[in-house]
């Protein structure tokens, strides 16, 4: 699974009710079940500061991951988080 | 079998997909699997200032089971050849 590219790199997960979690990838499976270590969630909204949530290890269940991103870590270094505002990601909808 | 197969005549070429939440994601199509999950490489999210999330992100994964749309320039695209391909595949179904 092309997933293989991004083992053991810290990847951004967006499930399906919109959340994005960031972690180190340490496992998956062919149904998209991952595990996350030292896993955060980072909640961007329109008219707050970005909330960031230390999680730990994550099991997140395949039928709830939409995306699966490669963090680039020259581009996250250059992005103060905190200050980014955006919209909430809406929900996947069948 | 037939879509997984579409798919790989794809990749390496640039596709835009819109997932079921209504987000659109370009980027070159580099992998394909069974069940139409996608890699993506050097993507940009259509609508970028309202969803900053991916900036830092190149490479991405998506579930097949999200995607609502793939589109893709004509040019790369034989819909003869394709049409061919499906009226094979009706005919061996109803073989079996």
């Amino acid at each position: 699974m092309s997933l293989a590219d991004f083992f053991e790199k810290k990847v951004q997960v967006i499930t399906n009710d919109g959340r994005v979690v960031l972690g180190l990838l340490q496992g998956f499976d062919h149904t998209t079940n991952l595990i996350l270590s030292e896993s955060v969630e980072r909640i961007i909204s329109l008219d707050q500061d970005t909330e960031t949530i230390p999680l730990g290890v994550y099991l997140l269940r395949g039928e709830n991951v939409a995306i699966v991103g490669l963090v680039n870590e020259n581009l996250d270094a250059e992005i103060d988080w905190e200050k980014v505002r955006g919209e909430p990601i809406p929900d996947i909808v069948h | 079998m037939l879509f997984y197969s579409f798919f790989k005549t794809l990749i390496d070429t640039e596709v835009t997909v819109e997932l079921k939440n209504d987000m659109s994601i370009r980027g070159i199509l580099k992998s394909v699997d069974q069940f139409l999950n996608v890699k993506l490489e050097n993507i940009a999210v259509v609508e970028s200032e309202k969803y900053p999330h991916m900036a830092a992100v190149k490479d991405l994964f998506i579930r097949g089971s999200v995607v609502r749309y793939v589109h893709m320039s004509s040019a790369y695209v034989d819909t003869i050849l394709l049409a061919d391909a499906c009226r094979r595949d009706l005919v061996n179904n109803k073989r079996q």
